[in-house]
C-alpha cells in the first residue's frame, strides 16, 4: 500500500519534479519547496531539503528543535493562512501541507501547485505511515537514498535500543508534567512515541484513549494505576522544574511506588507527532536512561 | 399552582437537596468502582496505602471543592446581579474572568518561569479588571448600564489579545488551555481550605451587611434618600463578587456559567429577597457543579474531561427549559437609561464624514501592502497580481461589517437592551456548535461543504430561537438568555475540542476570529447582495424602529402590530448575522459597539443612525483587515479580533470624554 501511495502522489504532481531549476546555487535544492507542517518540514531537513519557508519557525524551533532549521529560511506566518502575497514573491516550485489544511488552501494553486500529504497515521502503526511518508516525500525531490539512509538509521537506534534493554521487565509510562501540577500529558494509542516503545520491545502502562495526535490530558492519579511501571517524561525546561517542585510537595506523588523507587526518568523534549528522525532520537533516549535504570 | 410567597416553600427543598443525594451516591459507586473504599481509615491497612493516600488527598478534597467552589459562584453571581441590576450579570460579563485570562496567558508566554502558581496573574487580572471598569464607570455616576457594558467591552477586548496569542503562541499556552477548562482535580486539602476560609468569611461579610445590600433592590433615588449611598455599595457588591470569582478562578481555573445558573434558578424557584437569593443561588450552584463533576470523574478512566467545560453543557438547557416551561414567570426588566448631550455635529456632517472615512480605508486596504521591512504600494505592473488576493477580502470585510453593525443596530431597537447584538439570539453561536463535530469527526472537508454546514448550523438554531421568541410572545428579556444559553453552550464545547489539544483546532480557531482569508470572489457578491437587500427593506421598517424600543405598551397604544413587527425584524438579523458568520466568523462585537458609537457621536434617528451603523461597520472592519494583515508581517492577524480591538478603544475614549 505504501509503495502505491508513494506513486499516486508522484504521479498526481508531475509539475513539481524537478521544475524550474535556478541557475544560481543558492543552498536551497532544485525543487525550491516550502511547507506548511512541523511533520513535513522535519522531514525536508532529514532528507537535506532545505525549504524555502516554512510556516510558524518559531513552533517548529521550540516543538521539534531536531533537525536544525537553517537560518535563510523564511517563515510564512500562520499554518492555515500563510501569507500569499509574501508566497507570491517567493515563487516556490511546490507547497506541501497536511491533508487537513488543504481544503482551506485550494486558492495557493494560483502560486504553485499544493500538494496534500497525510501526516496522520490513522489505523496503520505509525512507524510504517511515517516510512511511507518520508519516501513518498523523498520520491518528490529525488532523495530516495537519504530516505532509505534515514530509515534504516532509525531501526539501527530502535534495534540497539531493544538489545539494550532486552531484560527490561517494567512497562512505562510517556508523560508530560503540567505546571499545576495536578495534571499531566499522557501518550499512548497509536502514536509515533507509542509506537517506538513497543518495537523497542517495551510496553505501554497507558492503554487509555488519546486523540488523534496520540496524547490524552489525564489526572496525576492515573499513574497509580500500574504500581510497578516506570515513570518517563519530558523535560520542558522551566515549565517541567515548576511541575517538579510542585509535585515534589504532593502527597499523592510522594507516595507513588515508582516515585519511592526512583523510576521516574527525565528525558529532552522529542516531538510527538515527529517523523522517522523524531523517533530515532526517541529510541536513543530510551536506551540511555532506561538502559541505566536498568543496569545501574 | 401556588405562587411562591417568598421563595421557600417545602415542595422546593427537593431541588435543593436532590443534586447533593446525587452527588454523594456517584461518589459512593466510584468509589467501589475503583476499589478506593479500600483506602477508608478504618479498613485500610496503613495510612500511607496508595489507596488510603489517593482517597484522602484527591478524591475527597476534589468533592469539597466542588461544593465550595459552586457555592462562592453562586454568591458571586448573585452579588453582581444586585450591585449592577442587571440579570445577565456574572464574572463574566464585567471582565474579570477575560481579564484574568489575559494576565494568566501573558505571564505564561513572557514569564513562563514565574512560580507555578497562577494565583498571581489572576489576582492582577481581577483588580486591573475592576480598576477599569469601575474607574470608567464612576463617570457616569455608577450607573448600571454603563458598568455592565464597559464589562463587557472589557471581556472582548481581552478576549481578542488572548485569542491572538492562542493563534500565535498555541504551543506556550498549553498549561492555559489546561487551566481555563477548569479541572477541579485535587492532591492534597490546601485548595479546599483556602475556599472554606473564603466562603465563611464572604457569608459573614453578607450577612452583616444584608439591609444595605438588600436596599439596591430599590431605585438609587430612594435608597438615596434613606441615608445609603447606593454608589458606596453597588461598589462593596462588585467588590466582594470579584474577591470570591478571584479566590476560585486562581486555584481551580474558569468556571463561567455556573454563578449565572445557580442565581437564575433561585430566581426561577422564587427566591425574591436578597439574601434568600444569595443562600439559594449558592446552594444550587453547589450542587450543580458537585453532580457535574462526579459524574465526569465516573467516566475519568475512558476520558478526562474537566468540570468547567461541561457545566454550560448542562446549566445551559436547563435554563432553556425553566425559561419556557411557561411554568415561571419573569420579573419585567428595569429599563436601562443612558443620559444624552444635545449633539454636536449635523447628522449629515457626521454621515460624510464617514463616507470619506470607508473610501479612504478602502483605498488603503486595496492599494498598501507590506514587505518584509517597509510599506510598499502596489504599482501599475503589479496590481493585476495582487488584486484578486485583496479585493475578495475587502469587499467581504466590508459587507460583513456592514451587516453585522445593522443587526446590532436592530437588536437594539427590538429590545430596548442596549446589551442586544446579534450573537444574542444565538445564530453565531449555533453555527458554531454545528462547525466543532463537523471539522473533528469528519474527514476534511471543502470549503464550500464548510461553508453550507455553517450555514445549515445558522439555520437550525434561527429556527429554534424563532420557536421559542414565538412561545414567549418575543419577549426581549427570554430572547437574550435565550442567546446567553446557546452562547455558553458553544463555548463550552469548544473549551471542550481545545482542550483535547489537537493542531487541527488552528483552523477553527482562525475562523472563530473572524478571518477574512479564504473569502473568495463569490462570497463577497453574496455579501453585497445581502447587504443591498437589507438596505433596501430599511426604510420600510422605519416606523417600527422609531416606536419599538419606547416600550410594549405605548407601541400597542399607537397601532403597531407588535409581533409581526418583532418576527420581521428577527428575520432581517438572522439572515444578516447567519450571511456574515458563514463568510468571516461568528464576529459580534462590531455589533454590539458600533451602534453605540454611532449614538454617542449624534446619530440618533433610526434611518440616520442605520446609515451611520452600516458606514462606520464597514469601515471598521475593512481597516482592522488591512490592519490584520500589516501589524505582524507576515503573520496574518484575523480581522475579526483587531476590529474588536479598535471597537474597544474607540469606544474607551468616546466613554469618557462625553462625560466630562
Amino acid at each position: 500500500m505504501s509503495r502505491r501511495s508513494v506513486l499516486g502522489a508522484v504521479l498526481a504532481a508531475p509539475g513539481i519534479l524537478l521544475s524550474g531549476r535556478p541557475s544560481g546555487a543558492s543552498g536551497f535544492s532544485s525543487a525550491r519547496l516550502v511547507s506548511l507542517d512541523l511533520l513535513i518540514t522535519e522531514m525536508l531537513l532529514t532528507l537535506g531539503e532545505t525549504p524555502l519557508a516554512i510556516s510558524n519557525i518559531p513552533l517548529y524551533r521550540r516543538l521539534v528543535a531536531s533537525p536544525a532549521l537553517p537560518v535563510a529560511v523564511k517563515d510564512l506566518g500562520p499554518f492555515n493562512e500563510p501569507n500569499r502575497e509574501f508566497l507570491q514573491g517567493i515563487s516556490p516550485g511546490g507547497i506541501l501541507v497536511a491533508d487537513w489544511q488543504a481544503p482551506n488552501l485550494q486558492s495557493l494553486n494560483r502560486i504553485a501547485p499544493v500538494i496534500p500529504v497525510k501526516v496522520f497515521p490513522g489505523k496503520v502503526p505509525a512507524l510504517s505511515h511515517s516510512e511511507a511518508l518520508l519516501q513518498q516525500i523523498a520520491a518528490m525531490t529525488g532523495r530516495e537514498a537519504t530516505a532509505k539512509a534515514a530509515i534504516a538509521g532509525m531501526w539501527q537506534a530502535i534495534e540497539q535500543a531493544s538489545s539494550r534493554l532486552s531484560g527490561f521487565g517494567r512497562k512505562i509510562y510517556i508523560c508530560r508534567f503540567n505546571r499545576d501540577g495536578r495534571n499531566i500529558a499522557l501518550f499512548g494509542g497509536n502514536g509515533m512515541l507509542a509506537d517506538v516503545v513497543a518495537r523497542v520491545g517495551l510496553e505501554n502502562a497507558f492503554t487509555g484513549r488519546v486523540n488523534g495526535a496520540g496524547v490524552t490530558n489525564a489526572a496525576l492519579s492515573r499513574l497509580a494505576e500500574d504500581p510497578e511501571a516506570v515513570i518517563v517524561h519530558f523535560d520542558r525546561g522551566a515549565e517541567t522544574d515548576v511541575a517538579v517542585s510542585r509535585l515534589e510537595q504532593n502527597a499523592l506523588w510522594n507516595v507513588l511506588p515508582a516515585v519511592r523507587a526512583g523510576r521516574v526518568v527525565r528525558i529532552p523534549v522529542i516531538y510527538p507527532n515527529g517523523g522517522i528522525h523524531s523517533a530515532g532520537r526517541f529510541a536513543e533516549q530510551l536506551r540511555l536512561h532506561l538502559g541505566a535504570l536498568a543496569h545501574g | 399552582m401556588a405562587e411562591p410567597v417568598d421563595g421557600w416553600s417545602a415542595g422546593r427543598s427537593a431541588y435543593v437537596i436532590a443534586p447533593f443525594v446525587l452527588g454523594l451516591l456517584l461518589l459512593v459507586t466510584h468509589l467501589q468502582a475503583t476499589g478506593l473504599n479500600d483506602g477508608l481509615p478504618w479498613r485500610a491497612t496503613s495510612p500511607d496505602s496508595l489507596a488510603s493516600v489517593q482517597l484522602l488527598s484527591a478524591t475527597l478534597p476534589r468533592f469539597c471543592v466542588a461544593i465550595l467552589a459552586g457555592a462562592l459562584l453562586g454568591l458571586s453571581a448573585t452579588l453582581l446581579q444586585q450591585g449592577l441590576r442587571n440579570p445577565l450579570a456574572e464574572p463574566g460579563t464585567t471582565g474579570l474572568l477575560s481579564a484574568s485570562r489575559l494576565c494568566v496567558a501573558g505571564s505564561l508566554v513572557w514569564f513562563p518561569a514565574l512560580s507555578g502558581s497562577l494565583a498571581l496573574p489572576v489576582l492582577a487580572g481581577t483588580i486591573l479588571a475592576l480598576v477599569i471598569v469601575i474607574g470608567l464607570s464612576m463617570r457616569q455616576a455608577m450607573s448600571p448600564l454603563f458598568l455592565v457594558l464597559n464589562g463587557l467591552v472589557l471581556a472582548l477586548l481581552c478576549d481578542a489579545v488572548t485569542s491572538v496569542l492562542i493563534l500565535t503562541r498555541y504551543e506556550d499556552l498549553a498549561d492555559l488551555l489546561l487551566w481555563q477548562a477548569g479541572s477541579l482535580v485535587q492532591n492534597n486539602w490546601h485548595v479546599t481550605r483556602l475556599l472554606l476560609a473564603g466562603l465563611v468569611l464572604l457569608a459573614f461579610i453578607i450577612v452583616v451587611l444584608r439591609k444595605p445590600l438588600s436596599m439596591l433592590d430599590l431605585e438609587d433615588t430612594v435608597s438615596g434618600s434613606l441615608g445609603l449611598s447606593p454608589k458606596m455599595v453597588r461598589l462593596l457588591a462588585v467588590g466582594l463578587a470579584a474577591v470570591a470569582t478571584a479566590l476560585v478562578t486562581a486555584h481551580i481555573g474558569l468556571l463561567a456559567f455556573v454563578g449565572l445558573a445557580g442565581a437564575t434558578l433561585a430566581k426561577l424557584l422564587g427566591a425574591r429577597r436578597f439574601l434568600h437569593r444569595a443562600a439559594l443561588s449558592s446552594v444550587l450552584s453547589a450542587g450543580l457543579l458537585l453532580v457535574t463533576d462526579q459524574v465526569l470523574q465516573r467516566g475519568e478512566g475512558i476520558m478526562a474531561i474537566p468540570a468547567g467545560t461541561v457545566c454550560a453543557l448542562f446549566a445551559a438547557p436547563l435554563l432553556l427549559f425553566l425559561l419556557h416551561s411557561g411554568r415561571t414567570r419573569t420579573s419585567p426588566g428595569t429599563r436601562f437609561e443612558l443620559k444624552w448631550r444635545p449633539q454636536r455635529f449635523t447628522g449629515r456632517a457626521l454621515l460624510s464624514a464617514l463616507v470619506l472615512l470607508l473610501v479612504i480605508v478602502t483605498c488603503l486596504a486595496l492599494f498598501l501592502g507590506r514587505s518584509d521591512s517597509s510599506f510598499v504600494w502596489a504599482s501599475f505592473d503589479n496590481f493585476p497580481e495582487l488584486l484578486p488576493w485583496r479585493l475578495p477580502r475587502v469587499v467581504a470585510a466590508l459587507g460583513a461589517g456592514s451587516m453585522i453593525a445593522l443587526s446590532g443596530f436592530l437588536m437594539q431597537r427590538l429590545t430596548g437592551n442596549s446589551l442586544a447584538s446579534p450573537e444574542m439570539i444565538g445564530v453565531s453561536s449555533g453555527a458554531t456548535l454545528v462547525m466543532l463535530p463537523v471539522i473533528f469527526f469528519l474527514p476534511p472537508l471543502s470549503r464550500e461543504q464548510t461553508m453550507l454546514v455553517a450555514a445549515v448550523g445558522a439555520l437550525i438554531f434561527l429556527i429554534i430561537a424563532l420557536r421559542l421568541a414565538r412561545r414567549s410572545h418575543y419577549a426581549p428579556e427570554r430572547l437574550l438568555i435565550t442567546g446567553l444559553a446557546i452562547t455558553a453552550l458553544s463555548g463550552s464545547l469548544l473549551s471542550t475540542v481545545i482542550y483535547f489539544g489537537d493542531i487541527r483546532l488552528t483552523r477553527l480557531l482562525g475562523w472563530l476570529s473572524g478571518s477574512t482569508y479564504s473569502v473568495t470572489g463569490f462570497d463577497a457578491s453574496v455579501a453585497v447582495l445581502v447587504l443591498a437587500i437589507t438596505l433596501a427593506v430599511l426604510p420600510f421598517l422605519r416606523r417600527w424602529l422609531e416606536i419599538l424600543p419606547i416600550g410594549e405598551s405605548v407601541s400597542v397604544a399607537l397601532g403597531v402590530e407588535i409581533k409581526i413587527a418583532r418576527f420581521w425584524i428577527i428575520l432581517l438579523v438572522a439572515l444578516q448575522t447567519g450571511v456574515a458568520t458563514v463568510l468571516i466568523g461568528p464576529v459580534t462585537f462590531v455589533g454590539l459597539v458600533v451602534p453605540h458609537l454611532v449614538r454617542l457621536c449624534g446619530l440618533r434617528r433610526p434611518m440616520v443612525q442605520a446609515a451611520g451603523c452600516a458606514l462606520g461597520g464597514a469601515a471598521l472592519m475593512v481597516a482592522a483587515d488591512w490592519t490584520g494583515r500589516m501589524i505582524a508581517f507576515p503573520w496574518d492577524v484575523p480581522a475579526g479580533l483587531i476590529a474588536c480591538a479598535f471597537g474597544a478603544l474607540a469606544f474607551g475614549v468616546v466613554v469618557s470624554r462625553r462625560s466630562q
